[in-house]
């Protein structure tokens, strides 16, 4: 958020479990509509994964981030 | 006149209900924060209310005196802890007490409030048998102040801020002495700068609590070893945000404490033996180097009663021990 | 009848109103200075490194920006604040474990 306002657009890929408390952070922030992205089971919540799933996750991820900083769905 | 907002009951536990429902204890009930009472509070501390204690600049959060205070009163102490408590609330909003992580950590980190000085016996906080436990108003009412301030203050609220996946008994409530009056070990709050007859608070962030039990040693040496296997089979969390200032605290049980003293072992002489031995090579999966930048950074305090062959090591989160006056 | 008053123990309402706009974004991220900052924790640098290579295979952007904050629970240290909203063009960053 502190990039955005900094005048970077920026994306935060965040655990699907972790959801609750990065609005809190958004919400004492003053920026309660604040968007990030996801990521849910398989993958585990803290990112101790092999290559594999780094590799994998990636592939997924790539064209949401691209959306996300380009302002392109 | 106060700055916090107010609420009007008929009764106190129409109070204590609507604290419940609100949120704002620890599952327990609390003592209603009273404008009166508060000020009793603040005026003993010879605090204004809108003084600030501290900040946790990532939740945009400020605790004032009086916030403190608030809390302090639901958690059930005297006026007369809340000089204690002042000095925790701000030992742990110190920006290297990292209260933004150690009470948001998925790990579900406490806080180890420990007392040392005068106050300790003018207050009645136990450092002997039973003092990690329940039973005596000072140590269960100042550690619960604390961790109200952190719940309702800083908002470590769990689904909210709080993201522990467990969490842990001791966030009710931990707050101990240290036994200073069973040997001439200097105290902690005096190695740490303090002068001897200056009360003071040191609050260390806990992600894991270990017994290390020894029933076998009979010198020294023997009980270094297993404190440096148990932390070492543990280890010591810490980042280069912390650098070499990283702490554990080693809580010596009466057992153990015996054969220091006999020994003639100072706090610092463990310091000086535990320190290269816990920086060692990690030599397996359960034998990790636990670093520690300095020897100075191994915390030493004696506390605890007779008959367990045990000390007890306060693994940290990522945070330092911070040790604050009491005024 | 009210027969006691009981104080706010909390540091006030969790949200509050700010005036700070999104920024607006590059309409691709060809060219663009793609800043990874990662918090330290689990393998995230290796994740964002294999992400930069995934978004390069559907754009052309500069060589990434690296961060590695120095701990979990701060912001990047001010130097590295000062690469980012100096240097980026748009950043990605991680929150949590």
């Amino acid at each position: 958020m502190e990039l955005e306002w900094a005048g970077v657009p920026s994306v935060a890929i965040v655990h699907e479990e972790m959801r609750g408390s990065a609005k809190a952070i958004a919400r004492v922030s003053g920026c309660a509509d604040y968007e990030f992205l996801t990521v849910d089971y398989p993958w585990v919540p803290i990112a101790i994964w092999s290559k594999e799933e780094c590799l994998e996750l990636a592939e997924i991820m790539a064209p949401k981030v691209m959306a996300a900083l380009t302002g392109r769905s | 006149m106060t700055a916090a907002a107010q609420h009007a009951y008929d009764t106190y536990e129409a109070l204590v209900e609507d604290y419940f429902e609100k949120g704002w204890t620890d599952g327990l009930p609390i003592m209603p924060p009273t404008p009166e009472k508060v000020a009793a509070f603040l005026e003993g501390a010879g605090l204004s209310g809108d003084e600030v204690l501290g900040t946790v600049p990532t939740r945009e959060v400020t605790c004032t005196a009086e916030q403190a205070a608030v809390n302090a009163v639901m958690a059930g102490c005297l006026p007369e802890y809340f000089p204690v408590v002042v000095a925790a609330v701000r030992a742990h909003l110190h920006p290297k007490g990292n209260c933004h992580s150690t009470t948001g950590t998925l790990s579900g980190a406490a806080q180890a409030v420990i007392i040392n000085g005068p106050v300790r016996n003018e207050l009645g906080v136990a450092s002997g048998a039973g003092c990690f436990g329940p039973g005596f108003r000072a140590n269960a009412t100042i550690g619960r102040a604390l961790r109200l301030v952190i719940r309702n203050v800083c908002r470590g609220i769990p689904g909210f801020l709080d993201r522990a996946s467990y969490s842990t008994p001791a966030r009710y409530s931990f707050c101990f002495g240290e036994k200073e009056e069973a040997s001439d070990w200097e105290p902690l709050h005096v190695q740490r700068g303090l002068a001897p007859d200056q009360s003071a608070a040191t609050v260390h962030s806990l992600m894991k609590m270990v017994e290390a039990t020894d029933f076998t040693s009979r010198n020294a040496e023997g009980v270094c070893d297993t404190l440096v296997s148990n932390i070492r089979a543990n280890g010591i969390a810490g980042d280069s945000w912390l650098g070499e200032d990283g702490n554990v605290v080693i809580v010596v049980g009466h057992e153990h404490h015996r054969f220091f003293i006999d020994e003639g072992w100072s706090k610092a002489d463990i310091q000086q033996h535990l320190w290269p031995r816990l920086n060692a090579p990690a030599t397996s999966a359960t034998d990790r180097m636990a670093r520690i930048g300095k020897p100075e950074g191994i915390l030493i305090v004696a506390a605890g009663g007779a008959g367990m062959g045990a000390s007890w090591l306060l693994l940290p989160h990522l945070a330092l021990a911070i040790t604050e006056p009491i005024s | 009848m009210t027969a006691l008053i009981g104080l706010d123990p909390t540091s006030g309402p969790f949200d509050r109103t700010d005036d700070h706009d999104f920024s607006p974004r590059p309409a691709s991220l060809d060219g663009a200075v793609v800043a990874l900052v990662a918090n330290g924790l689990g393998e995230g640098e290796i994740f964002l490194d294999a992400l930069y290579d995934e978004l390069s295979k559907l754009s052309d952007p500069q060589a990434p920006l690296k961060v590695v904050k120095s701990s979990v629970s701060i912001p990047p240290d001010p130097g590295d604040w000062s690469r980012l909203t100096e240097e980026a063009t748009v950043a990605i960053t991680g929150f949590g474990g």
